[in-house]
């Protein structure tokens, strides 16, 4: 484990992972098909940012490294054979407020950007330039955006934002977009239109496709997921999952009919669908069942022995305060994919664990 | 004379430029109201609520009578009036409900708990938080012998939900 980590992203084969870990400088390791931390090595530094890094995008069809940081910029990253490292290509991208988020679309040819200024970019390379130039989406979101992807087939974006609502707008760039037209939202062929519009009670944390492009999941800060299905615009049926425990920052779909869920309770949710309804199959960590003492130390003294004596309220000698044993011990904050089939989850300690399901 | 000069005499002339009191309306107004983006809740409302509360109010009172306190709590968590914007209307709500709490015994507690589903057991949980805010109306003891019932059959989602819901009661 590393100190903290604030981004992280594998490469195709899972041979080499992208982490930013809450300094300037994004490392790049070879993790030579080990998963502990301790045995990756690293190989390159990319220092052009002048914060941390919030999101790492390491797309598999081109090999491209995106990420953004809380310095309001964005880099994209190409590996050049001649000088044995990634060297940064510019993107054109006048913004003012802190990256929340930014994607790939599965190509590789376009990216998707949320940011701290309620705006969303899109942005294709310009082989004119030699840069990525970028098209503004404005006005659509009241709040920052926190979470926005692609649809499979890449011509429309899912965002969610802190105001409460997920949107489905139109992200049609003509010199990218030409094959897909596989449905739905296939034949779509406007920039910046708003398809479909949910609201939700509180503020959106996470939204994801799945990978047929029916349906998304948005994940409220209330505890909630949302399923909607999407194949037939605003009207689709929207599932609602109220989970009995802490909210969800992250999910992903595996397949169209299990979904993978992570948050503040420490473990990877499973769900799955049956009949237009998804429910809770299990818990991937087995420790969260299980429940250990709640040990905390403030520099060498026992928090709960503080607390004794220094504060009014005594606290009765029965009572043991518990926690449950889980991997995880602090909220994980990053659900990406590893390898073929398995899924790797760090949270803000800088433990990173790997699942299968 | 350089009596403008000193320390007193120049904080003698600042006390005379800087308006403060009556000439200071200025700095009373609110700035963020006229920023153009700022972000405005979407206000509801709701025209029967009033009627509604009353009527409940009268049935949860008539269970209470009969010492039927199962009835009486699940009565008094129907239909919250969360989208109204009258606090009275609100607050005479909230004191049917908690007179039904407060009236049931600690031990009856776990066997309606069990009783309820997942959205009454949330819209129990905001409730109880409504209580325990104001310690001098109502019997905090008996509000944390709740508290404790229903986050055992509720999780921790149901405090999240009171925390974060736009909508209170």
């Amino acid at each position: 484990m590393t100190d903290k980590v604030t981004a992280i992203s594998f490469n195709k084969d899972g041979s080499q992972v992208a982490i930013c870990t809450g300094e300037k400088e994004i490392l790049i390791y070879e993790t030579k098909g080990s998963k502990k931390f301790a045995d990756w090595e690293q190989i390159h530094i990319l220092k052009e940012h002048t914060q941390k890094a919030a999101v790492i995008d390491w797309n598999h069809e081109t090999g491209l490294i995106l990420t953004g940081s809380y310095d309001r910029s964005i880099f994209v990253w190409k590996y050049s054979d001649e000088h044995a490292k990634y060297l940064p290509q510019m993107v054109n991208m006048d913004e003012k407020l802190a990256i929340l988020d930014a994607k790939w679309n599965r190509q590789g040819t376009k990216f998707v950007v949320g940011t701290s200024s309620k705006r969303i970019y899109v942005g294709t390379y310009s082989a004119k330039h030699g840069w990525w130039a970028t098209g503004e989406i404005k006005k659509e979101h009241k709040s920052s955006v926190l979470a926005v992807e692609f649809s499979p087939n890449g011509r429309v974006i899912a965002s969610v934002s802190f105001d409460g609502t997920c949107k489905i707008l139109s992200a049609y760039m003509k010199d990218v977009d030409e094959e897909e037209t596989k449905t739905p939202f296939g034949d779509v062929t406007t920039f910046g239109e708003c398809l479909a519009k949910f609201k939700c009670q509180f503020w959106l944390n996470h939204v994801t496709w799945s990978p047929s492009g029916d349906s998304i999941c948005y994940a409220s800060h209330d505890g909630t997921l949302n399923f909607c299905d999407v194949s037939s615009g605003e009207k689709g049926k929207i599932f609602k999952y109220t989970h009995k425990g802490l909210p969800f920052s992250k999910g992903r779909f595996i397949g169209d009919d299990k979904f993978l869920a992570v948050g503040y309770d420490k473990a990877p949710f499973l769900f799955k669908k049956s009949a237009d309804k998804w429910s809770l199959d299990k818990v991937l960590d087995k420790g969260f069942d299980k429940f250990k003492d709640f040990s905390a130390k403030v520099g060498s003294k026992d928090f709960f022995a503080l607390r004794e004596v220094e504060s009014d309220i005594k606290i009765d000698d029965k009572f043991k305060m518990k926690e449950r044993d889980t991997k995880h011990e602090n909220t994980i904050q990053y659900l990406v994919p590893y390898g073929s089939g398995e899924l790797c989850t760090c949270d803000d300690n800088g433990n990173i664990f790997f699942w299968k399901v | 004379k350089r009596g403008h000069s000193t320390t007193l005499g120049i904080m003698a002339n600042m006390a005379k430029r800087i308006d403060v009191g009556e000439k200071a309306q200025h700095r009373r107004l609110d700035v963020d109201a006229f920023d153009e983006d700022r972000f405005i809740e979407e206000e509801t409302s709701d025209a029967n609520a009033g009627a509604a509360v009353t009527a409940r109010a009268n049935e949860v009172k008539a269970f209470l009578n009969k010492n039927a306190h199962k009835d009486a709590v699940i009565k008094a968590l129907e239909d919250p009036p969360v989208n109204t914007q009258d606090a009275n209307i609100k607050s005479t709500n909230a004191q049917t409900v908690l007179e039904a709490l407060t009236a049931t015994k600690s031990a009856d507690i776990p066997a309606i708990v069990s009783a309820l589903n997942p959205e009454q057991l949330d819209i129990l949980m905001k409730y109880i938080y409504r209580g325990m805010a104001s310690p001098e109306k109502f019997n905090t003891a008996v509000l944390l012998a709740w508290h404790e019932k229903v986050v055992e059959a509720g999780g921790l989602g149901t405090i999240v939900r009171v925390l974060t819901g736009r909508k209170t009661v």
